[in-house]
């Protein structure tokens, strides 16, 4: 499985299958998921469309396709002969963004601006807006392209470091840009002063990166445990990260922070899932298919429920109480 | 979860990679292929799987001097294994001035890659008629020559037979192992260039032991290759500790090893190869019954003592 999310009217738990089958179920009496949408096409990525208007999809045959919650599909872009493999909306400012090979594409969602097309040197890897949705930073090769969205002018700053990246996050304070990169470390920058921020030590290569809601967290992937940084104050920089949980064979493949607590659940290779709360040390797990790979993970927008699917298809969506946090 | 094999095709430009790939994609094989090519343009890509890639070298973080793999490379194939059902196998063309080496190396160094794919065998196509000038000239075109495990003598419709003969003995001299055919506009069955890995690396024990002594050196290159042959039982300690010693030392000069080993106490081949510092090992099949056990190890690469290479081979004997 590609992807989850619940919808952000708590109603519908969206998954998106990377054979092009897209199913639906309630997140709140029943679940019962159906198939809404088949694609001719691998599917690489999907959001939640702004404004409740269903999902947003990204193929490998260039395509942007829009799915109602009744199945109806559309298509909002083409780009023949690329892989559209990141998308991003910003729901207030009502734009979605996407990649499709070197460029990005950003359409405003309710005609209010026009379309543009950032171009990049090299493929684009990963894609984030910050928090008033004014800017935008693409990752590639060699380091991250960051853009004025309003701008007229339109050349990138870029926060340049060697190597391959290939995911790009901002913190919700809008203080902290953090990459995923082809080697078992994250790299990050302090906007404020373009300082560079090292956060290495993994196991494995941490893909998966959340915040909590006020950023004082940033939670990881790519260890046998929970990699938590703290990134109060200054930074991350200099300090060691909380790791939760036991340390056993298996490793942690995707993380999501709860979205109003400091809790995080997380999914691990061997099928296990996590929830556990930072500051206090607490852990509950579950597991799903022993051996499947958990490979994405979504909280409802009130924290009261977790949609997962694993790598052989297998898809689910657990109540969780959190009061005991 | 089983491994989708991977060819690299290398070549320098205008040697016949294209008419190879071309053909791969258009005719009836049974095969059903994931290309990954450079760019886009003379490839016929109706219904077929063609993923354009971006030459995106890093150096790993990891302490291994000369340790580059390609970024790009660990993206596509990430992505195309998401719909692993649509191919049985993938196959990756380099642009003609690359070093094959950071592309082999990416399938040994990231865990992400070793998890979903395998390296079948890297095929190298070289022009007859421009090979000699190519090779004194650069340094990739017999970098390609030694990394290969098939080589295609291609254009045999526009050189003289002795051409091709003298062709064919400075390739070997560089690479004494690959197996060779010789083409017009790469006309060889695909079968004998795809997914060969397991039956090249087999043919590797039929070989006779050799290693070329100085004056042997038929045009002064500087890569050349040699094979070992132990007929006791191998300590599988002390050639671990040996191997990776070897390899940590020499391993920016030793382009390829690979081997198939006869361990004491083990009823089944240990087969490994590796990429200049890097090395991948595994349990094969059991010894067949009759089959003679023996361990052979081939090396290509620069500067090769094989005096010293042989005795330090035999010292692994188990006691």
């Amino acid at each position: 499985m590609t992807s989850v999310y619940i919808s952000s009217d708590s109603r519908g738990v969206w998954f998106g299958i990377a054979d092009g089958a897209v199913y639906r179920g309630e997140c709140h009496g029943g679940f019962e998921p159906k198939i809404v949408a088949r694609l001719d096409c691998t599917l690489l990525s999907m959001i939640e469309a702004p404004h409740g208007g269903g999902a947003l999809i990204g193929g490998d045959d260039g395509c942007v396709y829009r799915i109602g919650a009744d199945g109806t599909s559309s298509v909002l872009a083409h780009h023949p002969g690329r892989w559209v493999e990141n998308l991003v909306a910003h729901a207030e400012v009502g734009i979605i963004g996407f990649s499709a090979g070197k460029s990005v594409h950003v359409l405003s969602t309710q005609g209010g601006h026009e379309a543009i097309c950032l171009e990049h040197s090299n493929s684009v890897s990963g894609i984030a807006i910050n928090p008033p949705g004014k800017r935008l930073a693409a990752s590639h090769y060699d380091g991250v392209s960051l853009w004025w969205l309003g701008a007229r002018e339109r050349t990138p700053k870029k926060l340049n470091w060697r190597g391959s990246h290939i995911a790009v996050s901002w913190s919700p304070d809008g203080r902290f840009l953090v990459t995923a990169t082809q080697e078992n470390e994250l790299h990050g920058w302090r906007l404020a002063d373009g300082m560079d921020m090292a956060m290495s030590g993994y196991a494995a290569k941490p893909r998966s990166m959340s915040w909590t809601r006020t950023g004082r967290y940033l939670v990881t992937s790519g260890a046998p445990t929970l990699t938590c940084w703290n990134c109060a104050g200054a930074g991350p920089m200099g300090s060691k990260p909380i790791e939760l949980g036991e340390p056993t064979a298996a490793m942690a493949t995707v993380v999501a922070c709860h979205p109003r607590k400091t809790v995080v659940a997380a999914g691990f290779d061997h099928g296990q899932i996590a929830v556990a709360d930072i500051e206090l040390g607490l852990w509950a797990s579950a597991m799903t298919s022993a051996g499947d790979r958990v490979t994405a993970i979504a909280w409802a927008p009130v924290g009261d429920a977790l949609a997962f699917g694993t790598e052989s298809g297998l898809i689910g969506l657990l109540a969780v109480n959190t009061k005991a946090a | 979860m089983l491994r989708k094999p991977v060819t690299v095709l290398t070549g320098y430009l205008g040697a016949g990679k294209t008419t190879l790939l071309n053909r791969i994609l258009s005719e009836q094989h049974g095969g059903r292929y994931a290309v990954i090519i450079n760019e886009f343009g003379e490839i016929g890509i109706d219904n077929q799987i063609v993923v354009g890639a971006d030459e995106e070298v890093f150096e790993m973080n990891n302490g291994c001097i000369c340790c580059t793999v390609r970024g790009d490379l660990i993206r596509i194939i990430d992505g195309l294994m998401k719909r692993r059902d649509r191919f049985d196998s993938i196959i990756i063309e380099t642009t003609g001035l690359a070093d094959p080496a950071p592309v082999a190396q990416t399938f040994f160094v990231d865990e992400d890659v070793r998890r979903l794919v395998t390296l079948d065998s890297i095929v190298t196509v070289a022009d007859i008629k421009h090979f000699r000038d190519q090779v004194d000239n650069s340094h990739e075109a017999e970098e390609q020559i030694a990394f290969a495990d098939t080589i295609i003598l291609n254009k045999t419709d526009i050189v003289a037979p002795e051409d091709v003969d003298d062709v064919e003995r400075r390739v070997r001299a560089i690479n004494a192992f690959a197996t060779i055919h010789r083409t017009a506009r790469c006309a060889v069955p695909l079968d004998r260039v795809l997914r060969r890995g397991a039956f090249d690396l087999d043919r590797i024990l039929r070989l006779e032991p050799s290693f070329l002594a100085e004056d042997d050196h038929e045009h002064d290159q500087s890569i050349t290759s040699i094979s070992l042959r132990l007929d006791r039982p191998v300590d599988g300690e002390k050639f671990k500790t040996w191997m990776s010693r070897l390899l940590m030392m020499r391993g920016q000069d030793i382009l390829r090893s690979k081997g198939i080993i006869d361990l004491a106490n083990s009823d089944r081949r240990f087969v490994f190869q590796g990429v200049h510092m890097l090395m991948d090992g595994a349990f094969g099949r059991a010894w067949m019954p009759g089959e003679a056990r023996r361990s052979q190890l081939v090396f290509i690469g620069r500067d090769l003592d094989g005096a010293s290479l042989k005795s330090a081979f035999a010292s692994c004997i188990a006691s």
